[in-house]
């Protein structure tokens, strides 16, 4: 394990890099997308169970966060969402660049999964695969429901003086929510990137009914019944609950190493 | 100001983010323990905007995370690892005091701590005023903290209300720390 910072002196970015477990090294390299708030409290201990399991078995692994997130510089501001997708592209080179891997994979976690197919398929990056664990399918649907989350849940910030985007639990600056707004993975851009993409269902959303819905219910790789069953990203009372890594760690190597 | 990544502990286990003044480090430096993920100090961003108020007041800031409960090999554990990462800060020249700012329910590690390591000069526990008189295994009292702060808020990102608690965690620093010297007093 390997923590540093990468990318844009003026506001660099936080990794962390996992090296290959020797025996079984490959040349693979996977970058880790995280979710955001309010997701990402409650992935991140599973993110980082993840990360060491995939480089356990013997892939090159780089978690980040984004500008302005977890323990990245910079300040929320204008351009926020082409800031993070960027991001995504940033830690892509820098993980092709550390781990020298010739084969690169990218693993995005909510809406990390729809920042990360929206990157690709912008960035046209050489991704050989995209597993989508639990992905935000739609931006709009996402930022209905953030809006939805009771600030007093969180913490009592009626006594602030502030913009009222800034009272918001996770506070999204207004074009940040637009923005998101656009970004949906059944829309046409994205087919490119939903072709080299795995899907990987744990915990119950309305996302996962969309892409059921879109894609069909075959082509969405399931996840550990247990983790199904008692984990919904969606409860607002589930807030404290943590993804469990144990269940999608099987998957989650699986729709890696398919067809390697 | 600048952060560079650290990492420390008996496996070099713990994993730390230290946010250097551009000056000299003044007196004290800024201790932050939160509750994992290890590789990561946590994802809370208030705990950025303290470590960069308090570079921007000249004090050097160490963040990191100590393993969840049930991760932890021993009720111990926690406290070593706080005892480390002062160890740690000491050694990179952050300060020769600190305040340590505890999240989690590693309140009570934090405080027997700062009773074990003489350079702990405050203790901030935010949002848990029935610890500020806490009885400690052996029956004393540890007369530390700070329970007028209030708890650490849930942002994950950037924003006023984050930077206004990080100015209140400094201001109470400047008025009951580097004013009286110590903050911790340890009576029966």
């Amino acid at each position: 394990m390997n923590p540093f910072f990468f990318g844009d002196s003026k506001a660099p970015l936080f990794g962390v890099y996992l090296a290959p477990r020797v025996a079984v090294a490959r040349d693979s390299a996977v970058v880790i997308c995280p979710a955001t708030a309010p997701d990402y409290a409650r992935s991140v201990d599973a993110m980082h169970a993840l990360a060491q399991a995939i480089a356990d078995a013997g892939h090159h692994v780089l978690c980040f966060d984004y500008h302005a997130t977890g323990s990245s510089a910079g300040e929320i501001g204008p351009g926020q969402l082409l800031r993070w997708l960027r991001n995504v592209d940033t830690a892509i080179r820098e993980a092709a660049a550390l781990s020298g891997a010739t084969r690169l994979s990218v693993l995005g976690i909510r809406l990390g999964g729809l920042l990360a197919a929206t990157a690709v398929s912008t960035i046209n990056a050489p991704i050989h695969r995209l597993v989508l664990l639990d992905a935000v399918v739609s931006g709009k649907e996402y930022v209905r429901w953030i809006r939805n989350l009771r600030p007093k849940y969180f913490w009592p910030l009626t006594r602030y003086r502030v913009s009222a985007w800034q009272l918001s639990p996770f506070g999204y600056p207004p074009d940040l929510v637009s923005s998101l707004c656009y970004l949906d993975l059944r829309s046409e851009w994205q087919q490119f990137a939903l072709v080299r993409s795995r899907f990987v269902c744990a915990g119950r959303s309305a996302d996962q009914a969309l892409l059921e819905e879109h894609l069909g219910r075959k082509l969405v790789r399931k996840a550990a019944a247990s983790a199904a069953g008692d984990f919904s990203w969606e409860s607002r009372l589930a807030a404290n609950m943590q993804l469990p890594a144990n269940c999608v760690i099987g998957p989650v190597l699986a729709a890696l190493e398919e067809g390697s | 100001m600048s952060t560079f990544a650290t990492r420390f502990g008996r496996r070099l286990h713990l994993c730390g983010l230290v946010t250097l003044p551009a000056g000299h480090s003044l007196d004290p430096a800024l201790v932050v323990v939160s509750i994992g993920p290890v590789p990561t100090p946590g994802p809370g961003r208030v705990f950025v905007s303290l470590a960069n108020l308090a570079s921007r007041h000249g004090m050097a800031a160490l963040r990191f995370g100590v393993e969840p409960r049930a991760a932890r090999a021993s009720d111990d554990s926690a406290m070593l690892d706080i005892l480390d990462a002062l160890g740690h800060a000491g050694e990179l020249g952050c300060g020769s005091s600190f305040v340590v700012l505890a999240a989690g329910d590693v309140a009570r590690h934090v405080l027997l701590a700062a009773v074990s390591d003489g350079r702990v000069s405050g203790v901030m526990l935010p949002g848990e005023p029935g610890i500020s008189d806490a009885r400690l295994p052996d029956g004393r009292i540890l007369r530390a903290c700070s329970p007028s702060l209030p708890q650490v808020p849930d942002a994950a990102l950037s924003s006023p209300v984050a930077d206004e608690w990080a100015g209140q965690c400094i201001g109470w620093i400047r008025s009951n720390v580097a004013s009286r010297g110590t903050a911790v007093e340890v009576g029966t």
